[in-house]
Parts: structure tokens; sequence; C-alpha cells
């Protein structure tokens, strides 16, 4: 039973890193390899402002939530874009966000050198027993906290006019800028508010783990993705749940089977709901022109 | 389009001859340290690098040997065998290298061990672990304690001092870890133990450990004994902290180092593990070392920087005796005994591993302190 | 090459440049007998390990425009399976290279089955998963690839009664390998499969629809590629003597692909040259020890920025009049 929780755990973080992913992913239908590196900056950054000591733990994770979100804009604009605007295939873009992510995670190790920091425990929560089973407390908190941005993305996207021209980007590129939308500036959003949600999760994952190292990205950037497909593109309940179903089955994999499986567990999985329901759980099926 | 081909191939040809000419200046002994000086293991990389260098710099302000100062040439090997074997090949081809110290890992060293061996090169590793390695040949030596000494003292110590019969391993799936795992259960049945779990995980991907411990709580271990590096051990300590687990902890060596209660904090207070190297050993070598290491770099030596300090010494050494003949220096070094190491006293067995003293540290409050000597 | 008009040039340009080719063939041939050090040697069988490597993905992800990053892993189940039957039953080079090539070839197949219907990057994303599948099963099944403690002490190949040992020999082998995919990739690329391909790659969906059966060729990709990675990943087992998971990675699954781009898709002498690049410049760079993979990861970046073509165009489709 504790091993369900356990699962749910690491499956909140995975959730947390998916959300953002599923945006990228859902509205320009673009696979940012990166987003496990930014993930691993955001964490960094905030390690670094609060690490200073002068600067409250609050407002170190806004700053870096700004930074990291800058960030994002600035790979898309410098990189990104340039590459988009050549119209070549998509594949091209799939290599340059591998090329970013490789560059980032090692000027990551550069700056911030290859050790494992350690995060300072900021937040001192305990946690409680219930049914014979340890929930800590920061699982619920990273847990509340994914729900709510969830729910606060989802408002975003379908009540103002910005999360409108989104919809609109995603759905046809070419009709919207006939709309007279300035989609450049739209796709610089999405990145922007992507990325800030990887520094969400790569912090929080630092202060869970109290420890942040230049390659904590990779894998969760990986299974993130996973997540966002299991529950469907741009659907980001889905990938919250998604997220869940990952953590909860690679834990029981790595208890019950044998733990050195426990990554390829989750590759299977996307393997297998590739196969079966590509659109994922909950995702729109995607038309293909003819 | 064929032409600029061509000449692109030409150029790079050209580039590739002159980088395998190029040699360095005369009246120079030059020995070259291979190590991971990027990739995940890039923090012990720079102990090795420091390590050699320290004693470098002290040997030649003290006038160097018979005159000639001697260098240490830094290769990064990504703590690859491709990397360590291209390396290698290198090495073997400049006849101005004298001597190699590395690699980090068993892996590389085992990869690396048939070119040198082929060429007699000496190749003396400050920290591999792999019972094969020295088997390779008789140009391969090693300057660390074995697993084979290491496992059965602690599970010597477990079992006869702190009269913990159920023990649990955790280790990491690489080869080191899985030599660790061998021969510390050889050991713990040898002493009348019982392994009640032995779990493993994936190096540098694994970071939540509750599933596994979770399992080994419920086969009612009393001690777990990690053969894990410290940043892993640290999490692991933490994580057992936290699902609220009362299971005491034994280290390996390599969890020594002060970044693990900076990570790990009250997690690992109490923690027991074995060492060769004690930072806080008294007597004049290491005192001196600590005190040179930290004015030179400005921190406080870890094991890894000891060892490879050690190895750099072992092989200054031989040089006296020999000069910087390969062949010579591979007999000069396989002779030496007791020498006054950092890490011990260190004298080479026939199967040129290094032969030192174990001893057991604990961590309270907050600091690694002695134990007992084994 | 232009099927109408310029005749008189096409005709000159090509003497020169098969002249051009004889000089490249000699000095190729002639590299270990110029007296240069057996690290030099060294570099350039590395070179044409990863130009074999490269062409073979080539024909999968270039061509096909199917793009693969667990290319590692077949070239790694090509070099266990050698490793182990040449350790554990004693068969010859001949037949365990072989055998590297057709088990990676099976599995390529086992794999391109479910992944025939998936699209540009879940396809790609598939790959990547089988690759890190593959190798979490080549570190835990202990019990056949000792896991973590690799395979030590792969003997060297005997061909005919040759034993290859030196510097020279194993260069000559991995020539005479590289020569034979090269052939081989181009002669398809050349051809109406290579067509049918580059169609594919263009648009599958009308591709299909102008009657090429998709599935065949896919598969023939696949096999094709898959086989060679096993050849060459066979090669590499015997050259180096003792192998491990560590050296079939991710990180090598995107150094290969990178070669495919960088050279241009479905260019051979662009992967050729990609190759040459990408291997031997780190080992020139390597007074810059640290800055080694932020430059490689930059130039990725740049190189789909600035010229996402490759170095060398990638092969767009025949130009029918």
């Amino acid at each position: 039973m504790q091993q369900i929780v356990n699962g749910l755990t690491i499956g909140t973080m995975y959730s947390l890193c998916a959300v953002g992913y599923s945006m990228v992913f859902g509205i320009l239908e673009f696979v940012n390899f990166a987003h496990g590196s930014i993930y691993t900056v955001g964490a960094f950054i905030t390690l670094t402002l609060v690490s200073s000591g002068r600067i409250g733990f609050g407002v170190s994770f806004l700053l870096s939530m700004i930074a990291t979100g800058l960030l994002g804009v600035a790979i898309d604009r410098f990189a990104y874009y340039p590459i988009r605007s050549k119209r070549a295939p998509k594949m091209n873009l799939l290599i340059g966000s591998i090329g970013m992510s490789i560059f980032l995670q090692n000027l990551a190790m550069l700056i911030w050198g290859s050790q494992t920091r350690n995060y300072p425990e900021v937040l001192r929560l305990g946690s409680t027993r219930l049914l014979g089973v340890t929930i800590s407390h920061y699982q619920v908190v990273i847990f509340l906290l994914t729900a709510f941005l969830i729910v606060a993305l989802q408002t975003f996207i379908k009540k103002t006019k910005t999360g409108k021209a989104m919809r609109a980007t995603a759905q046809n590129v070419d009709a919207t800028k006939l709309m007279g939308v300035n989609v450049n500036l739209i796709v610089q959003i999405v990145f922007f508010i992507g990325s800030a949600l990887a520094c969400v999760a790569g912090t929080l994952v630092g202060m869970y783990y109290q420890a942040a190292d230049p390659w904590m990205g990779f894998m969760p950037g990986l299974k993130a993705f996973t997540a966002a497909v299991l529950g469907g593109i741009g659907v980001f309940e889905g990938a919250m749940v998604g997220g869940l179903i990952i953590g909860i089955v690679e834990t029981l994999a790595a208890a019950y089977i044998h733990a050195g499986y426990r990554d390829g567990i989750a590759f299977a999985v996307l393997i297998i709901v590739l196969l079966v329901r590509p659109t994922g759980l909950w995702g729109k099926a995607l038309s293909r022109k003819v | 389009m064929t032409k600029r081909l061509m000449i692109t191939l030409v150029s790079t040809l050209v580039l590739l001859c002159l980088c395998g000419m190029c040699t360095i200046g005369a009246g120079e002994i030059r020995i070259a340290v291979c190590a991971p000086i990027t990739g995940n293991y890039s923090q012990y990389g720079l102990s090795f690098k420091n390590g050699t260098q320290l004693m470098a710099k002290l040997v030649n302000e003290a006038g160097g040997i018979n005159g000639a100062r001697i260098k240490m040439e830094i290769y990064d090997d990504k703590n690859e065998q491709k990397e360590g074997v291209n390396i290698a090949q290198r090495l073997v081809s400049d006849r101005g290298v004298a001597a190699v110290i590395g690699h980090f890992a068993s892996g590389v060293c085992l990869a690396t061990a048939p070119v040198f061996q082929r060429a007699g090169l000496v190749l003396i590793s400050p920290t591999s672990s792999h019972p094969d390695f020295t088997k390779q040949g008789t140009y391969m030596f090693r300057n660390n304690v074995k697993e084979d000494v290491e496992g059965p003292c602690s599970a010597e110590f477990m079992i006869k001092q702190l009269k913990k019969k159920n023990i649990a391993i955790i280790y990491v799936n690489n080869d080191w870890g899985v030599t660790a795992r061998d021969y510390f259960m050889e050991g713990v049945k040898k002493f009348g133990g019982k392994i009640v779990a032995s779990e493993m995980f994936i190096d540098g991907q694994t970071k939540d450990f509750s599933p596994i411990l979770t399992k080994i709580n419920a086969a009612k271990a009393e001690i777990i004994y990690l053969a894990a590096m410290y940043t892993d051990s640290g999490m692991i300590a933490q994580q057992l902290n936290r699902l609220g687990y009362k299971i005491d902890l034994f280290g390996n060596s390599s969890i020594y180092n002060d970044m693990l209660i900076q990570l790990a904090g009250k997690a690992v207070e109490g923690t027991y593990l074995v060492a060769s190297y004690f930072d806080e050993d008294p007597t004049p070598v290491v005192r001196n070392f600590i005190a040179n290491y930290k004015k030179e770099y400005g921190v406080v030596p870890d094991q890894y920087a000891a060892l490879a300090y050690d190895t750099a010494g072992l092989v200054v050494e031989a040089l006296k005796i020999c000069g910087p003949d390969r062949a010579k220096l591979r007999d000069a070094l396989a002779g030496i005994k007791d020498y006054p190491g950092v890490t011990g006293n260190t004298t080479f067995d026939e199967n040129r591993d290094a032969q030192k003293g174990v001893i057991i540290l604990q961590i309270q409050n907050g600091k690694f302190v002695f134990h007992s000597r084994v | 090459m232009q099927v109408l008009g310029g005749n008189r040039k096409a005709s000159l340009s090509s003497r020169a440049s098969r002249i051009l080719f004889g000089i490249l063939g000699l000095v190729l041939l002639a590299v270990p007998y110029v007296g240069v050090s057996s690290y030099v040697v060294r570099m350039f069988t590395l070179t044409l390990m990863y130009i074999s490597l490269g062409l073979s993905l080539n024909l999968l992800s270039g061509l096909a425009g199917q793009v693969s990053l667990g290319h590692a892993a077949f070239y790694g189940i090509g070099a266990y399976t050698s490793a182990l039957l040449s350790l554990r039953l004693g068969l010859p080079f001949m037949l365990t290279c072989l055998a590297g090539g057709i088990m990676a070839s099976l599995l390529g197949l086992l794999l391109c089955f479910p992944a025939m219907k998936l699209q540009g990057t879940y396809f790609t994303f598939v790959t990547l998963g089988f690759g890190e599948i593959v190798r979490l099963i080549i570190l835990n099944w202990a019990k056949l690839t000792r896991g973590p403690m690799g395979l030590p002490g792969i003997p060297q190949p005997v061909i005919l009664g040759i034993r290859i040992a030196s510097d020279g020999a194993y260069y000559y082998l991995i020539l005479v390998i590289a020569v034979i995919i090269y052939a081989v990739v181009s002669n398809i690329s050349n051809s109406a499969t290579g067509r049918a391909l580059v169609a594919i790659r263009e648009d599958t969906l009308v591709a299909e629809a102008m009657g090429v059966n998709v599935f065949k060729y896919k598969m023939i990709a696949f096999g094709l590629s898959t086989f060679f990675a096993g050849i060459v990943g066979a090669y590499f087992a015997h050259y180096i003597s003792f192998i491990d998971p560590s050296n079939f990675t991710f990180d090598e699954s995107s150094l290969i692909l990178s070669l495919v781009v960088l050279g241009g898709m479905g260019n051979l002498k662009g992967t050729i040259l990609a190759a040459c690049f990408l291997i031997a410049v780190p080992e020139v760079m390597r007074g810059l020890l640290a800055y080694r993979m932020l430059i490689y990861g930059l130039i990725l970046v740049l190189a789909m920025m600035i010229r996402p073509q490759g170095l060398l165009g990638s092969q767009k489709r025949m130009q029918v009049s």
C-alpha cells in the first residue's frame, strides 16, 4: 500500500513537469527536448538565488520562474524561430531541440559545477501516518499545486483572449495569422509559460530531494513526455493523470518485478500507448489531411 | 561538391598527422593522468587532477627528480571506454610519457589495459576496485583497497561489533557496485549473518528509492549496507528518514565526503563507514597534505584526491629509482614497500594490488569521527 | 545529376571527380603504411566506424525519413551477439559478425511492425524508448550479458586464416566494411527503391496514394539499416575487446543521428564529411576539455539554424521532366 503512495509521490513530480511539456506540445505540436534541461536550469537558478541568503524563498522562486520563462523565450527567438522559418522538416526542429538540450545541460554544468548541490531545507514540512502508510506533506503540496496550475491554465486558455489565440494557433497557424493575430508573440508566450512551469517542477523536485545536479532533468523530461502522450496531447488533466499512472506503474514494477527496469517501464508504457491508442486517454484524434 | 569534400578530408588528415606527431620539449618527465574531467563523474576527475598536480608541484619545488621537472598531463576520458582507449593509444605512441595514472572507473581500466599492457606502459589506478583489473597484465597497478578487503571488513564489523545479523544491501548496478555486493555477501556468509534483501538501482538515473526501501523494511532488515556513491547514499538516507523507517546504515568508503552531510544532514547521523583515508588523522604526512591542498585549492581534499596524490607519489618514488624508462619503472614500482602515503602505508603485493589498512568511521554530530582500526 | 542538358560539363567534372576519388582511395589504402603513429590509424578506424554507422542510419532516417533515436541499441545488439557467440561458443568471426547483423535486423523488424503506423515525432520517441529498453535489458540481464561487468577478452577476429591483430589490419577490415555498406546504400538510393523511400519521406500519404507499398519499403529500410548497424557493432566488440552497456547509450544514438542530419538527409558523401568533422575535430579540440559537449550541442543547433539541409544538401526528389 505504501508503494502506491510512493508511486503517487513520484507521479506528481512527473505530472508537474508534464504539464509544461504538454502545453508547448499541444499548442505548437513540437516536442521541446530541451524541456528537461530548462527544468534543470530553473532549479539551479532558484537554488542560486536562495543560497545567496539575501533574497527570501518566495521572491527567489518568482524571480526564477520569470528568468526561466525568459530563457524559454530566448531559446525560441534565437534558435527555434530561425529553424521554423526555413520551413524545414519538423525533424530539424527536433534535432535542434536535442542540440539545445545538450548545450543547456553542459552550460549548467559549467556554471554550477558538476557536483550535486544541496538544496537548503526551506520549508520544513512533516508527514503523517494514515492507515499504516506514511504520507509526506510535501507530496500533498506538490499534488495540490499541480492541480491548481492545471485549473489556472485551463481557465487562462478558455477564458482569455490570449488563450483563444493560442487555441487558434494550435489548430491552424496560417489562418490565425490571417486573422491578424501576432502568432510569433503567441508562440513566445507559450514558451514563457511552459518554461516557467518547468522551473516550478524543477525547483519543487529539487526541494523534495534536497539535491540538484545538472542531469536531473533528463529522465524526468522523457517521462514527462510519456505522461503527456499518455494523457493526450494538449490535455492538461490528461498529463497530470498520465504522470500519476506512470509514477505508480514504475514504482510497482521496481518493487515487485525488478528495480533495474523501472525506467524501461515508462518507455514500455509509451510504446504500448502509442500502439494501442495514439491519441492518449483523453486526446482528440489528429486528422490527416488528404 | 566533391572538391570540397576532398579538401576537408585532406585537411583533416593533415591535422590528425600533426597531432599525432607533436611532442613536448625534453628535460621534463611527463606523466599522463586520465580521468573524467567532463561528465557525470567530473568531480572525481577534478580530485584526481588536483591531487596529482599538487604532488608534481611539491616535487618540482623540492628540485624535481634528479634535476628534471615532472609534469602531470591531464586527459579527459569522460569515464567512457572508447575515449579511454583512444587516449591510451595516443599515449602509448608518445614516447615522452613515462607512466599513466588512471582511470577512475574499473570499466575504463579494463578496456584500456590490453593497450597499455601490449605496449609496456604502466597504468596505475587510484580507484579501480574490479578484481580482474590487475589480472590483465604485469603493467597494471592498483593503489586502493579492493572490495575484497572492504566488504568482509564491513560485514565483520556489522555482525560482530554491532551485533546486527539481518542485513540488506542496496547497490548501484555498475561493475563497482556489483563487485562490492559480491564480496560483502561473501563476508556476511562467513561471519554468520543473513542477507534479507538485495536491491539495486541504476547509476545516475534513479532518484526515488522509496520502493526498494519499503521492500527492505518489509523484510525486517536491521541494517543496510550501501554500495553506492555519496550522492545516492545521501538520498537513500533522507528518504529512509522520511518514510519513518528505523534502519541503520553502513557505508562504503565512497560515502566519505563532507558533501554527504550537507546533502543529508540529520538523516545520516550515526552512520558507520569503512575508509582508508581520514582527514582528522594526526600523522604529519596527512596533516601536511591537507594543509598544502587547502593552500593550493582552497578546499579540504577528499579521499579521491588523497588516493591520486599517493598514486602520483608512488610513481615519483619509482622514477627516483630508475628514471623515465617504461620497463624499469614498472619493476621499480612493483618493488615499492611501505611507502608512507596519506592513505596508509602502501606495499604492492605479487598481483600489484596495494595493501593498506582499513579503518571504521562514524558520523557523529555532523562530522566524520574515527571509530576503530580494523 | 540532371538528366537533361549539360552533358559535356557533366562528363568533364565526372572525370575530374573520378581522378579525385582515385587519389582518395589510394590515400585511404596507404594510411597504415605511411608511417604515421598508430594513434592516427586508430582515429581513421574510428572515423570509418562512425561513417559506417552513419551510412546505415542514413538509409532509414535520411532516405526514408524515419528518424530513429535508438540506433545505438542495434549497434549494441550486434556487438553483444557477436561477443557472446565468440566467447561462449567459440564461433569464428565471420559467423558471429553475420549473426550480430541478423540479430540486430530481427529486432529492428520487430520494432518496425508496431511502429509502422506512427508519424514523425511519435516514431522518434518510440525508437528512443526502444533503445533505452534494450540498454536496460543488457544492463540487467546479468546472467546472459554479465550486466555492468561487461564482456572482457573478446577474441581478435580470424578471417580466412588471417588473424586481425595489428592496427593496420583492423583498419583495413573496417575500410572493407565501410566500402561495402557505402556501395549497398548508394546503390539503393539511386534505384527505384531509393526513390520510393524518398517519396515516403516527403509525404507518406501521397506516396501511398500513388501506389507505393509503404509497408514493404519501410521494412526494407529498417531491416537493412539495423543489419548494418549490427555488423559494425560486431566489429566494434572485437576491436575494443571489452564491451559493456555504457557504450550503447542514448548519447551514442544522438551522435549517429547528428552525422546523418549534419551531412544532409540521404546524402551519403555528406555523412562521410560530417563523420570526419564530428569525430576528428573533438580530438583536435582536446585542449578545450570542459567545453567539448557544450560546443557539440551548439553545433547541432547552429547547423539546424543556418543550414538545415546539411553540409552537402539533402537528396531531393528526382526531377522528372
